[in-house]
């Protein structure tokens, strides 16, 4: 296999993550049996919806340097060996973050969570796979078309975090019922029919990613259990 | 002097991977989760940079 190294010219992360072993300390914690992070000073928990707004800032760095890729390939600046390299480091790097921030950090993290990702980092390559024998074939125009597909390979990490969110609640929650939760924005029609579904159990509603809307679908889902006084609902926001 | 004009890239053969090389390389190893790491602190809001670094509290 032929397969371009980097070698030369590691990035930004490489160079750090292979110079440094520092261990921040986190003013956050992790309660592990509400699946919520904790502000440790004053003991109340993080809105999931703060957490996704991070990832969304995280994920725009990714898709900025996904941009930035793609621009050099149209610019004749790198080749697609080269571009399919670089992409694939970003798309495992976002979804890894997206991962970690769905589960309650790095620490949280099992062998089957990382199982559980690397399945998910796996559809996106195989998707990228398909956009590079695209670009080869000329079936996808390498112009303002090919950037704006590439950036769906960012936002995708939110799809991640939500199937990340969703194995927690249903195997360490108990969680026996999902509903998916229209975001604060234009709303596709699978979007809205998946809605109107309601509660469902768990694992049976389509991804987040999964309808027109692809990667910019900005719904997410809220669990439920059954308790000794009725429904336990676990907040999605 | 160097030649202004930059030499185009061919743009080349993509990568022939197969099913199971991409299998491979889905697998995310510590070197993948340091970069992540990384990558969360240059790009996280100031707030939540140490956000992942959070560590399971005992309930009281």
């Amino acid at each position: 296999m032929t397969f371009p190294s980097r070698e030369t010219n590691p990035s930004i992360e490489t160079k750090l993550a292979l110079g440094s072993s520092i261990i921040l300390t986190s003013k956050l914690g992790w309660n592990e049996s509400a699946g919520r992070y904790v502000e440790l000073s004053t003991g109340r928990f993080v809105p999931f919806s703060t957490v996704r707004d991070s990832l969304d800032v995280v994920a725009e760095a990714s898709g900025a340097r996904m941009n930035t890729l793609t621009q050099s390939l149209v610019n004749e600046e790198i080749s697609l060996a080269e571009w399919q390299v670089g992409m694939m480091e970003q798309i495992k790097i976002s979804h890894t973050a997206a991962a970690a921030s769905a589960r309650g950090g790095w620490a949280q993290m099992s062998q089957a969570d990382w199982g559980a990702t690397g399945r998910l980092i796996r559809a996106q390559y195989d998707f990228l796979r398909n956009f590079a024998n695209e670009i080869a074939s000329g079936k996808q125009a390498l112009d303002g078309r090919a950037l704006f597909r590439a950036n769906l390979y960012a936002q995708a990490a939110r799809g991640t975090f939500e199937e990340i969110r969703r194995r927690y609640e249903r195997l360490m929650n108990g969680m026996e019922e999902e509903r998916r939760v229209l975001g604060e924005a234009d709303h596709c029609n699978g979007c809205l029919a998946q809605a109107e579904l309601g509660f469902q159990p768990i694992g049976t509603l389509e991804p987040i990613g999964s309808q027109e809307c692809v990667t910019n679908c900005h719904c997410t889902f809220i669990y439920r259990k059954r308790g000794p006084n009725g429904w336990i609902v676990s907040e999605g926001s | 002097m160097a030649d202004p004009i930059k030499k185009r890239v061919p743009l080349g053969t993509p990568l022939q991977l197969t099913d199971e090389q991409l299998d491979q390389l889905s697998e995310v190893t510590p070197i993948d989760i340091a970069k992540a790491q990384a990558f969360w602190r240059v790009n996280a809001p100031a707030e939540f940079k140490t956000l992942l670094d959070a560590q399971t509290i005992e309930e009281e």
